[in-house]
């Protein structure tokens, strides 16, 4: 039974991380003066057929500001903003879309489909999962040395590290162990195939868009614009 | 290759891996400003994924793990040939961990020096080697003449193999720091 769609219409995850996969592939290669803008309204695009339109509009005023930003600075700043930053917010967008866009048990069931290994499928899925509570960790690390009064001015890049990386860590092998106990429970170890209550079919109309998306990507490749 | 990593190991590669990416991605990023800088990124990056390899493999000694920790790392590349030179070096360190041992922290040394030298080759030394006027070429629509001029000028063969060479001294640098701060909280805390 096909769950009913409480955010309005939504590609199959896999066209999503299609998207991010392609965005992450060509967005050091392509070479057009405009390729971040080229790029960023693929992405955006698919942020508004995903009904993702907050996420679209957050993002393009991100872009926007960026932009301007890579216009009026010059020098090694240039570079940084033209080079990384403005073609980061494209695979940004597309990162945020494609984790917005569904639950990460569809996206662990649709790359299930796909016959990716477990031995890559779990690593892969707990990565995607954990992205945005390694950014919290790492705020909360922060707010914690305020408090304590542990300043870093003046301190070695060495100890900087040790500072952030030791609680960062501790932090994320505590939650690793909490994460695999709670999978064990259910039956994440168990060898027989494995079913979903969430429904995830690659429909027609997923088709269609991977097929127009690898066509526009490999034109923007192919013509360098 | 037998493997018997279970749910729990997968999930720990999982976590620490992406520790590992956000480190090769975040750790590096001021230095890519310079031209120049970009010889010391994967000197940078030699030095501090070390903690994540050593833990992964005190933490997972099993078969399988640094493989999977290697692939990953080289999805995060983006390149093929980077994902490629990843996974050759994933079963390169596999190779070392069976013959002397998992868990063992001189076979962790040896095979994260040699993850960190093909890192070093497939990241910064491969497109100059084998695509120089596809990568220069890139580098002047990216970057602008004057830095591609630069990097193009640094990365002479005597300079490449400079590099490879300080990226190895820089990875057992790496280990030495990684060992200290394992023994200095991990193992007080009871984490291995």
């Amino acid at each position: 039974m096909v769950s009913k769609k409480k955010n309005g219409f939504q590609f199959d995850p896999r066209v999503n991380l299609l998207t991010v996969v392609l965005t992450a592939s060509l967005m050091f290669i392509l070479q057009g003066e405009y390729a971040s803008v080229y790029l960023f309204v693929v992405v955006i695009s698919m942020a508004a057929l995903n009904c993702k339109i907050k996420i679209g509009i957050k993002y393009t005023v991100i872009f926007i500001f960026v932009y301007g930003l890579s216009l009026i600075t010059r020098g090694a700043l240039q570079v940084l903003i033209k080079a990384f930053v403005l073609r980061g917010v494209s695979l940004g967008a597309a990162v945020t879309v494609m984790i917005h866009s569904a639950d990460t048990s569809k996206i662990i069931v649709s790359l299930r489909q796909m016959k990716l290994p477990e031995q890559l499928l779990i690593p892969f899925s707990v990565m995607l999962r954990f992205f945005s509570t390694l950014i919290q960790d790492i705020k909360l690390i922060r707010f914690g040395m305020k408090t304590r009064g542990i300043s870093l001015i003046g301190k070695s890049p060495v100890m900087i590290y040790e500072l952030y990386l030791v609680p960062v860590i501790m932090r994320m092998v505590k939650t690793a162990g909490n994460l695999s106990a709670a999978a064990e429970t259910r039956g994440i170890s168990w060898k027989g195939e494995k079913t979903s209550y969430e429904q995830v079919r690659f429909r027609v109309v997923d088709a269609a868009a991977a097929v127009i998306l690898t066509g526009i990507y490999t034109f923007l490749f192919i013509t360098q614009l | 290759m037998r493997n018997n990593l279970k749910a729990k190991d997968l999930v720990m590669t999982g976590v620490l891996s992406l520790l590992g990416v956000v480190i090769m991605y975040v750790v590096p990023m001021p230095f890519v400003i310079n031209p120049y800088g970009t010889l010391i990124s994967p000197l940078i990056q030699a030095l501090f994924l070390a903690i994540v390899y050593f833990l992964i493999g005190s933490k997972v000694p099993k078969t399988g793990a640094l493989l999977i920790f290697c692939i990953i790392m080289g999805i995060a590349g983006m390149a093929l040939y980077y994902i490629a030179a990843l996974f050759v070096a994933g079963l390169v360190v596999e190779f070392i961990m069976k013959k002397q041992g998992y868990g063992s922290k001189r076979a962790l040394t040896v095979s994260y020096i040699l993850f960190a030298v093909f890192n070093c080759f497939a990241g910064s030394l491969v497109p100059y080697l084998f695509f120089r006027d596809a990568t220069y070429m890139q580098n002047v629509q990216l970057y602008g003449e004057k830095y591609a001029n630069t990097v193009k000028s640094v990365r002479s063969q005597p300079i490449m193999l400079g590099l490879i060479i300080a990226v190895g001294i820089m990875a057992f640098l790496g280990t030495l720091f990684s060992k200290r701060l394992l023994k200095k909280h991990f193992e007080k805390a009871g984490i291995l």
